[in-house]
């Protein structure tokens, strides 16, 4: 009888029923969204932080030990640091190419070509042992080569390279020790400790400013296949490395995990350990500094949707009070009533309900957070927490039939009379 | 039998009722008659559990309901009383028939009778917005009529009806009366009391 009652008073008084359903599920729909953008916010920069800026890099900053090759046992003492989640061993050389279109703007403004400039620009080889890591590549433009004759650059394409354009690479060949020559000049256009070929970009990554040390990366089979295998190990092959991506767990341990690195290479002359400690600083910082604020955030909105759904159910059960008094006088009891409302608002809590997950959801699947950074374009995807969907439920079928509850109670103190006054 | 003793009612410093005492027998009907203003729908009201006395004491059937709890009273009420408003109050998103089936919970079939004896039959499914006042008078009274209650006290049941309305109206509160219920209603014109067993002027 209630519940009938109750659904003729929801599909006559349509304008009020729609009007109680819309600012409950506005209500809802603010408690299901706004603590989920901050939690989306807050996840997706830690994840950031823990994703981009846990990386640390130890190589020869003087570029001048190509050709050494630290024994596997490094990598193990790296991996055994306590927070290092994985230790990448690189294999690094040099490539070289030439430009004939670099422009140079000189200071007083003058602006000149120069042809046949050599650029050299650290190299691996994508993939396998002493190769860069294929799971650390994510390409923005183009494809990753396939035994062809082309390589995938890190960086943006109107300052380094444009893509599928086919450039003249030189690559070098055992014989060379740049170490040994690092004080007189070789010519690599002319030197035969150079092979020269024709590559082109064939893909390219998204500048990332943690990954910008190693710019150019090559096919290994195509490389394999143009120095021989000689040379080819001698090079970008082989065992050992020269070069080590280092990745700690989370962004807490990358200064205590680059301390423990400065001292297993501090015996080594010219190599370094190298992260953006400025980065790491202020992100550690950001997220001390605005958990509390996204905690301030979720609780002012709690407390916001709990009082909207209060005074919502509160104001229109008391805006006609003469109706209960006129119930009473037939002869119901204020149980009766009790029953009457609370079926009514936890009716229309439970449409609104109906309506604002699924709108809820609808948007966080639509809308996604972005900014930019570096250049890229961070994504963070809107995730809407099971537990605000069941907090909210509750917080409107509760807050509603205690708002009821605290109206009936009011309209009690008031006197049978009273009530019918209104009328 | 309801009774009066040294009954008084203000509101703030107008006083409404002073120091009455009347008694009305069962089984009859009583009009109440008086001027616009001179205490009889808080004198009904009392009557009906739906205001209280400042003073006096009001025994209803041998119980004092002045010393009746909410709750004793809400129970009397409903045992003892249907009451019918001056005001007719409908139930706004009820149709005239649900006005009285849902609130009353009763048989359908009883109060399409009830209304159709009181000439609404065309008019079962209306909600109250759809209705004149007369009308909504006429749903109000035979809802208090279908309430069952010994006794009926009705304020003012034949104003804004026209003469065959309130010959209706008033021969389905003799029929209560008649069927050992008790009737009190109220009136200002003295000609309404015609119809009453006995009449009380105020």
């Amino acid at each position: 009888m209630m519940a009938k009652i109750a659904l003729h008073k929801i599909h006559r008084e349509r304008i009020w029923s729609f009007a109680v359903v819309g600012l409950l599920a506005v209500g809802l729909v603010t408690w299901m969204i706004i603590p989920s953008i901050s939690a989306s916010l807050q996840a997706g920069l830690s994840s950031y932080s823990n994703n981009v800026s846990t990386y640390m890099f130890v190589y020869d900053t003087g570029r001048d030990h190509f050709s050494y090759r630290f024994p596997l046992e490094v990598s193990d003492k790296i991996t055994s640091i306590p927070g290092v989640q994985k230790v990448f061993p690189i294999i690094d050389n040099i490539t070289q190419f030439i430009d004939n279109s670099t422009v140079f703007t000189l200071a007083n403004g003058t602006r000149i070509g120069a042809k046949g400039m050599i650029i050299g620009y650290q190299s691996a080889v994508i993939g396998g042992q002493g190769g860069f890591p294929q799971s650390l590549i994510t390409l923005s433009a183009g494809k990753l080569p396939e035994n062809e004759a082309g390589f995938v650059f890190n960086g943006v394409a109107s300052t380094d390279f444009a893509l599928n354009v086919t450039r003249t690479a030189l690559l070098p060949v055992s014989t060379f020790n740049q170490e040994a020559k690092s004080s007189s000049y070789v010519d690599p256009q002319t030197s035969n400790e150079y092979i020269r070929i024709n590559a082109t970009a064939m893909g390219q990554m998204p500048y990332n400013p943690m990954l910008q040390q190693i710019m150019v990366l090559w096919s290994s089979s195509f490389l394999q296949q143009k120095l021989g295998a000689t040379d080819y190990n001698h090079t970008f092959g082989g065992e050992g490395a020269n070069f080590f991506i280092v990745k700690a767990q989370n962004i807490q341990q990358v200064e205590q995990i680059a301390g423990k690195l400065q001292s297993i290479f501090a015996n080594y002359s010219g190599y370094s350990v190298i992260y953006d400690q400025a980065v790491v600083k202020s992100e550690l910082s950001f997220q001390s500094g605005s958990s509390l604020l996204y905690l301030a955030i979720g609780v002012t909105c709690m407390f916001a949707v709990i009082s909207i759904i209060f005074i919502i159910t509160y104001v229109f059960i008391s805006r006609r009070s003469w109706e209960t008094g006129l119930l009473l006088s037939q002869g119901w009891n204020w149980r009766r009533i009790t029953n009457l409302y609370i079926s009514y608002y936890l009716t229309l809590g439970l449409v609104a309900i109906a309506i604002s997950v699924p709108s809820s959801l609808l948007a966080a699947s639509r809308f996604s957070l972005s900014f930019q950074a570096y250049d890229n374009t961070l994504t963070i995807p809107m995730v809407i927490n099971p537990y605000l969907i069941a907090s909210g439920t509750a917080i409107c079928l509760l807050i509603s039939a205690l708002a009821a509850y605290f109206a009936i109670h009011r309209m009690r103190k008031m006197g049978l009379d009273n009530l019918l006054r209104e009328f | 039998m309801i009774t009066l003793e040294s009954v008084a009612k203000s509101f703030g410093s107008v006083e409404v009722l002073t120091n009455l005492s009347l008694n009305l027998e069962s089984s009859m009907s009583h009009c109440i008659i008086g001027r616009s203003g001179c205490g009889k729908s808080t004198l009904l009201k009392m009557m009906a559990l739906i205001a209280k006395p400042d003073k006096g004491k009001i025994t209803i059937n041998g119980t004092d309901v002045t010393l009746l709890n909410e709750q004793e009273c809400e129970k009397f009420r409903n045992q003892t009383i249907s009451y019918s408003f001056q005001e007719p109050l409908l139930i706004p998103y009820m149709t005239s028939l649900e006005n009285i089936t849902e609130v009353l919970g009763i048989d359908k079939d009883m109060a399409i009778r009830e209304l159709s004896r009181l000439g609404l039959s065309k008019r079962l499914d209306h909600l109250p917005s759809k209705l004149s006042v007369g009308e909504k008078k006429r749903v109000d009274i035979a809802r208090a009529i279908l309430k069952g209650s010994s006794i009926l006290i009705a304020d003012e049941p034949l104003s804004n009806l026209d003469p065959a309305s309130s010959l209706m109206v008033m021969e389905l509160l003799r029929a209560h009366a008649n069927n050992g219920g008790s009737v009190i209603y109220s009136a200002v014109e003295p000609t309404d009391g015609k119809f009453a067993d006995n009449i009380v002027n105020l």
